[in-house]
């Protein structure tokens, strides 16, 4: 009987979810107003961060409590960082959705490549997270959300490259940013 | 609690009348190549239908041929529904490369996964039914509908997560789909519970008026021009300097 009830339960649950996914509201951004959405991410600050030989060292010069404690502090701000870095990427795609429909093959090229660069720094970020909540939880073990920076950078020129093609008219302050 | 016989009748005839509907929908807008399981299975639906009506009207086929009949033709059904999830899978990913493998690595670790959870619900639940025809139907139907149930709720989340535009016919039929495997999965359990012929009168009216709403749906998301996303606009200038500054300060730290 309680087999039943629990299937029963996730079937409901299941019911729930497909009516919203369907019908609810789905979140449509102003791509005019991006910029405003995008949450900043200091790289050298996650790198920093994350870096192996950075947490050796407080290993080695840090009693082991304070070493937990200030490790915990540490990766809970990275975990931030890979938070932002997740919710640009996502917001990134819809640009990128946008652009590869575009009738200018060029557009829909750089488009293309934004939204593959993007998706995969979303699957990374999602991996990176739960990694970075497993050493929250365990703060001696040794997991590196390593490729992250990397990727978030070449997710970003991505997306300069096709603001270069959308925009033209903008170029000199585009090179200027990229 | 039994249906009146017009409405049962009803919900009988009219979701396969508008399959019958949907095919031919499907074949004007050329939407074969694109979902050749889907349109499949929706023949494979009608012709199912017109074999048991038509055995139905005749009095010299028993029913325990009918009963056989039917539970053949379901277990065909599972199938095929499997076999759209699968292309529903492929079509969601394939038009982005980089994660063309990644669909199918999460489609087959996600069926293997929710096999294994099938299988253990399955054999931990209570059955009451003793013919052991009807005692694998019933345990083939809880174990196809989790793991159907499961793989399109994993579909909905990667989607949404994946900020996949929510447009496509993919999405429509796998959300009708979806709809449909979790009412069956509730029923499934009811059946296996208090057993096929007790859980009929009220499961099976129940079951075909969900049907009939997921055939509705499809009809509808079929017929409707798929929605193609408009060009990102020309931002104003200083929406474009604020995005540029955005960038480069990501871009310099």
């Amino acid at each position: 009987m309680t087999i039943t009830l629990l299937l029963i339960l996730f079937a409901l649950a299941a019911l729930v979810f497909f009516v919203l996914g369907g019908f609810g509201p789905i979140r449509h951004l102003d791509q005019n107003k991006l910029s405003k959405h995008i949450r900043e991410v200091d790289l050298e600050a996650f790198r920093n961060l994350v870096d192996p030989d950075e947490e050796e060292f407080l290993r080695v010069n840090l009693p082991p409590n304070e070493f937990r404690a200030i490790q915990r502090q540490r990766l809970r701000a990275a975990l931030d960082y890979v938070a932002a870095v997740s919710h640009n990427a996502a917001l990134l795609l819809h640009l990128g959705q946008s652009a590869r429909r575009s009738t200018d093959a060029r557009i829909a090229e750089a488009g293309q490549n934004l939204v593959e660069n993007a998706l995969r720094l979303r699957l990374y970020s999602a991996l990176a997270i739960s990694k970075l909540c497993l050493r929250i939880a365990f703060p001696v073990a040794v997991l590196q959300p390593a490729g992250i920076a990397e990727r978030y950078q070449q997710m970003t020129e991505g997306a300069a490259q096709l603001g270069r093609l959308q925009y033209p008219s903008n170029g000199a302050l585009f090179s200027r940013t990229l | 609690m039994a249906v009146p016989r017009w409405l049962f009748f009803y919900l009988w005839i009219a979701p396969h009348a508008l399959q019958a509907v949907l095919a031919i929908v499907m074949i004007r807008r050329r939407l074969l190549q694109q979902f050749p399981a889907f349109f499949a299975y929706t023949v494979y639906e009608v012709v199912q239908f017109l074999v048991l009506f038509t055995m139905d009207q005749f009095d010299s086929v028993p029913q325990i041929q009918w009963g056989t009949t039917e539970i053949i033709g379901r277990t065909g059904s599972m199938i095929l529904r499997f076999v759209v999830v699968h292309e529903i899978f492929d079509n969601v990913f394939q038009s982005y490369p980089a994660l063309k493998a990644f669909g199918g690595v999460v489609f087959r670790w996600a069926t293997v996964v929710l096999m294994i959870i099938a299988v253990t619900v399955v054999g931990y639940s209570a059955g009451t039914d003793l013919n052991r025809f009807t005692v694998v139907y019933t345990i083939l139907d809880r174990a196809v509908s989790i793991v159907q149930c499961g793989l399109l709720v994993l579909l909905v989340l990667l989607a949404r997560f994946l900020s996949f535009p929510w447009t496509s016919y993919a999405f429509g039929i796998a959300l009708g789909l979806g709809f449909f495997a979790s009412v069956d999965l509730g029923i499934a359990a009811l059946r296996a519970q208090y057993g096929l012929a007790v859980a009929a009168e009220i499961t099976d009216p129940i079951s075909m008026a969900t049907y009939h709403c997921c055939v509705l749906f499809w009809v509808v998301t079929l017929l409707r021009p798929e929605r193609v996303i408009g060009r990102v606009g020309s931002p104003p200038s200083q929406e474009l300097e604020h995005w540029n500054s955005v960038l480069q300060r990501l871009l310099q730290q």
